[in-house]
């Protein structure tokens, strides 16, 4: 099993002249499932948009095996680094198992058809996925939860080291929340895949990472695993919320109760 | 996957084929009739009969016709791909107007020679191309501003070529309708190398990037992550896009709708999981051939090829325009 490291030293990065990102600092644990939390506009995205090479720091360095990604030649980051961004354009009219064979890009050599290699990673993808009996339909007649998993695919086919979701499952109800990420926990178990991922549910973040980096203001509060991290002082730090935190009984991680105002109210 | 390649691979046969028998067709038929075998036999060199008319008058138009017909289908199919929008082909977003515009002028103005107008319009369709780009491009990009802004230069070129013709010496004045609509006639042999060279390897340099076009599709930041040197895949094809409109557009003058058509025709056909540059190519060339049959053989009166096709375009354009305000694109 290769182990690619991956790590952000001190960088700032923005758009224009503010910094988003102050001075951040990160080791992603390799072949952990790893989760960044953090209330809006924290920098989470930036963060990861940074570790994908879509923005470059203003400074500090992104390095995967202790090399610049700068100096890495493009298509080789995409053999070991893939994302699945938080909105993705299916063209028009195209069939599943067309969409999923875009991501084999690239290991393709210039000029030449899909080899046998790349059809089989194609039905990988789509396997583990559970997407297989969709192959020959087109992607604009699927639900929400489906085409999610179609675009994880694509990512997949990618065959890729690390893979990045940002917020997989925004705009999916709890079912299929809880599919997706049992089968990214899958692939972790299985293929040893890092993934690192961003997401708003801090409840599903405890019970799926097995590491947690919490984002504040652009800076980076706190990591560790979740029961470290999970805490009543943390989730007021992170949220800015009151909380009771209990163990959930299921994963026996940390589960996250928010107080409301109004809750005393309804009991008396 | 493998039978849908397999399936593309038998519709693009058929494709060919049709272009084929168009291509006879009018090497054949019109105002005096030639036998398949006299065509053939001409075309080889083997025989004299006619040979004035079928190696001197059709022939160039009927080759004429099939490259300007790829050149237009292949670079609007690029430019709607890249666009991700159909309303984005360049004879709706002005760059071939503005290759018009340019050419008009010299004509009419400068009394320059053909080929350096030729030259002169293909310069002037880039840079009409990089102004409208540039001018959409607001702090960031946008298909739909693109394609208004590229509108208002497609009237604000037509508006000019029709005052420069007004105001131009009558005699001129034939000379400068064949840029206005499109037209075969009158085509010189001595034009075709040029074109022939210029469609051909742009062709070349687009079908090696279609991966990277695909990609593309999917928005920029899928392809940055897939390792698609954006930048780079993206200028050189709209560079050779824009190449293959202009030199097209300087011998045939701007046939109307063939870049619109082409594409959403070959999608439509062929379905849309693979990039269509060369369905789209021979779709343009059977538009361009047929439109100029029917203009030529089938009416009573002879229509340059561009009127043809503008009227197949029209009704489609009107329709893209409603689906598409529909969905909120525009």
């Amino acid at each position: 099993m290769e182990h690619n490291t991956l790590k952000a030293n001190n960088i700032k990065v923005g758009y224009g002249n503010g910094n988003i990102l102050n001075d951040v600092s990160i080791h992603i644990p390799e072949n952990k499932i790893s989760v960044i939390l953090g209330s809006n506009g924290s920098g989470k995205s930036t963060l990861l948009k940074t570790f994908c090479r879509l923005l470059i720091p203003n400074s500090g360095s992104v390095t995967l095996n202790d090399t610049s990604l700068l100096c890495i030649k493009t298509k080789d980051i995409a053999k070991t680094i893939g994302l699945l961004p938080q909105s993705l354009i299916a063209p028009e009219g195209i069939k599943v198992a067309e969409l999923v064979s875009r991501g084999r890009y690239p290991h393709r050599k210039f000029m030449s058809p899909l080899t046998c290699e790349d059809y089989e990673a194609i039905d990988e993808a789509m396997a583990a996925m559970k997407i297989t009996e969709l192959a020959d339909r087109t992607v604009d007649e699927l639900s929400g939860g489906q085409r999610q998993r179609v675009f994880i695919a694509l990512a997949l086919a990618q065959q890729t080291d690390i893979l990045f979701l940002d917020e997989p499952t925004t705009y999916l109800d709890i079912a299929y929340q809880i599919e997706i990420l049992d089968l990214l926990k899958e692939l972790n178990r299985t293929k040893k895949t890092t993934i690192v991922m961003v997401l708003h549910d801090i409840n599903l973040s405890s019970k799926y990472a097995d590491y947690i980096f919490a984002m504040k203001n652009g800076k980076l509060l706190a990591e560790g695993t979740p029961n470290e991290i999970i805490t009543t002082d943390s989730v007021k730090q992170i949220y800015g919320i009151d909380s009771v935190v209990i163990e959930d009984p299921m994963s026996l991680s940390p589960f996250v109760i928010p107080i409301s105002a109004h809750d005393n109210l309804q009991r008396s | 996957m493998i039978k849908r390649r397999r399936k593309y691979i038998f519709i693009l046969c058929i494709l060919f084929a049709i272009t084929l028998v168009l291509a006879f067709c009018n090497l054949s038929i019109g105002e005096k009739n030639y036998s398949l075998d006299q065509v053939i036999k001409t075309i080889l060199g083997l025989s004299d009969e006619g040979s004035y008319i079928i190696a001197k008058l059709r022939l160039p138009r009927t080759i004429t016709a099939i490259l300007c017909g790829i050149a237009f289908g292949v670079a609007g199919n690029i430019f709607q791909t890249l666009l991700n929008n159909p309303l984005a082909s360049p004879d709706i977003i002005g760059v071939s107007s503005g290759s018009t515009a340019a050419a008009v002028y010299c004509i009419l103005f400068l009394n320059l020679n053909r080929n350096i107008v030729s030259i002169i319009s293909v310069f002037a369709g880039i840079l009409v191309a990089i102004l409208i780009y540039r001018i959409s491009y607001v702090g960031s990009f946008s298909t739909s501003r693109l394609v208004l802004v590229g509108i208002g230069f497609q009237a604000f070129f037509t508006a000019i070529v029709n005052w420069m013709v007004m105001k131009a010496a009558e005699y001129d004045v034939p000379t400068a309708m064949r840029w206005m609509t499109g037209n075969l006639n009158g085509i010189v042999t001595d034009s075709l190398p040029l074109l022939f060279i210029v469609v051909v390897v742009c062709l070349l340099s687009i079908i090696a990037l279609r991966h990277g076009m695909q990609s593309l599709a999917l928005g920029d930041q899928v392809a940055i992550i897939l390792g698609v040197r954006i930048n780079l895949v993206r200028t050189t094809l709209i560079i050779c896009s824009v190449l293959l409109i202009a030199f097209a557009t300087s011998i045939s003058g701007p046939i109307a709708s063939i870049a619109f058509l082409s594409g959403p025709i070959a999608a439509k056909v062929c379905g849309r999981n693979q990039s269509n540059i060369i369905s789209s190519g021979l779709i343009g060339a059977i538009l361009v051939l047929g439109g100029d049959f029917i203009g030529q053989n089938l009416l009573n009166t002879r229509y340059p090829v561009g009127v043809i096709t503008g009227i197949l375009g029209a009704p489609y354009l009107i329709y893209l325009l409603i689906s598409q305000n529909k969905k909120g694109n525009i």
